[in-house]
């Protein structure tokens, strides 16, 4: 989600809408929307100006389970680390912030370590979906908050997943880089990180109050357009 | 950005409580002897005879069952072949004079039910022989066999006693058509307590 500097210039000036200090807050779903209909209706003014990246890395993911069946002899459930593909999309909101669209796949296998042995439950995509905002720290780097959506989506209907995949909110914040290629490309790089509690129903029904925290890392090279 | 930050906050607080498991029963034969399905043995491989319905009340009880775990313990699958199956499960009365060591027996009126363990020592030798068949025609008769099946094949996948409490489905002559919460706790510890009988053909 990263921006040469040079893309800030004067023109995007005459896309402020609304001045910083006159709006107000907008549920994220509002925002998305508007987003996505700016991006697909793309007139000529703001096509200019979209930044567009795919990005190419790994996702580190904390526990997303953990139980224990017999005393002393924990259990835990764990995404591992998995290949991740982000694909992003951004416009300028004020000369120094831009606002953007960024949806992360991730794809593992969720793993069981019961007592020592480990043993693989099913596979495990995760799509990520977030609206967020951006700004300039110092070139190259730009720091990014966000906040959305993550739905689990598992290879099979199995274990705490035999109800199917569950859809959570999620926030994150994260640093990009990004170096010219040429006049139209660059190399980004990200860094982000990200949160949300972990549920399933299966959980639910076999009694689990509290959803776990889990935390993931995820670190990505691509290309910004 | 303050709803971030809120929700950062509120990573800090968060508390996870495992369930308690109190509600399960004694599933071990005479108290000592406890088995279950090892993983590198998954999924076990269930043949059904294909009459009264009884695969798909097979296929039903083996959902059931599956259902009592979180982590993939416990897989089952209905096969073809007979000859690679680890558990046989025929529409027939149990053979008066088979070879095994402990029948574990249920009879309500409209059908009967038993499941053959084959025990020597340490060793299961397999396959599970588990008989279901007709006592009485009449509109109980299915549920009867839905009933039966899913407490025999509960003795097949490891509860090798029967429940005291008339609420469970592994009760000597259970009416609950469902698994009961200590059904499922006490399929669900036992795949986690160490076994002293293991498979064998």
């Amino acid at each position: 989600m990263t921006a040469g500097a040079g893309r800030l210039g004067g023109p995007a000036a005459r896309l402020y809408l609304t001045p910083m200090h006159r709006l107000r807050p907008l549920p994220p779903t509002r925002v998305a929307a508007a987003i996505v209909a700016l991006l697909a209706a793309r007139p000529a003014s703001l096509a200019a100006q979209a930044h567009f990246t795919a990005r190419l890395g790994v996702t580190w993911s904390s526990t997303l389970v953990e139980d224990e069946i017999r005393t002393d002899e924990p259990i835990t459930l764990e995404a591992g680390i998995a290949p991740t593909l982000v694909l992003g999309a951004d416009l300028p909101l004020t000369p120094k912030n831009r606002v953007g669209l960024e949806v992360a796949l991730a794809r593992s296998d969720a793993e069981v370590d019961d007592a020592g042995t480990t043993s693989t439950l099913t596979s495990l995509t995760t799509a990520t979906f977030t609206v967020g905002l951006d700004g300039r720290i110092r070139d190259p780097l730009r720091w990014r908050a966000a906040f959305g959506a993550i739905k689990y989506l598992p290879g099979e209907d199995v274990g705490v997943f035999r109800e199917g995949g569950p859809w959570r909110w999620v926030a994150g914040a994260g640093l990009d880089w990004s170096r010219p290629l040429n006049d139209r490309l660059s190399l980004t790089a990200g860094l982000r990180y990200d949160y949300h509690r972990f549920t399933t129903d299966a959980l639910r029904d076999q009694g689990f109050a509290n959803p776990e925290a889990v935390h993931r890392v995820a670190v990505t090279v691509g290309v910004g357009l | 950005m303050s709803l971030f930050a809120g929700m950062v906050l509120a990573a800090g607080c968060t508390d996870v409580q495992a369930p308690a498991r109190a509600e399960r029963y004694e599933w071990r034969l005479d108290g000592t002897k406890s088995f279950h399905w090892p993983r590198e043995a998954l999924p076990v491989r269930v043949w059904v005879e294909d009459t009264e319905d009884l695969p798909a009340y097979a296929a039903g009880a083996i959902a059931d069952w599956k259902s009592a775990f979180l982590y993939g313990e416990l897989d089952a699958r209905l096969v073809d072949d007979s000859t690679e199956a680890d558990v046989l499960v025929r529409n027939t009365t149990p053979p008066a004079s088979p070879v095994f060591s402990v029948r574990l027996f249920r009879r309500a009126p409209e059908c009967q039910g038993a499941t053959d363990l084959d025990i020597d020592g340490e060793l299961l030798q397999l396959p599970v022989r588990v008989y279901v068949s007709e006592r009485l025609a009449g509109a109980g008769l299915a549920a009867c066999y839905r009933l039966t099946l899913r407490h025999e094949l509960g003795h097949a996948f490891g509860i090798w006693n029967h429940s005291p409490s008339e609420a469970d489905a592994m009760y000597r002559d259970p009416a609950l058509d469902g698994l009961s919460d200590a059904d499922r706790q006490t399929m669900e510890y036992l795949y986690h307590f160490p076994p002293n009988v293991a498979p064998a053909r």
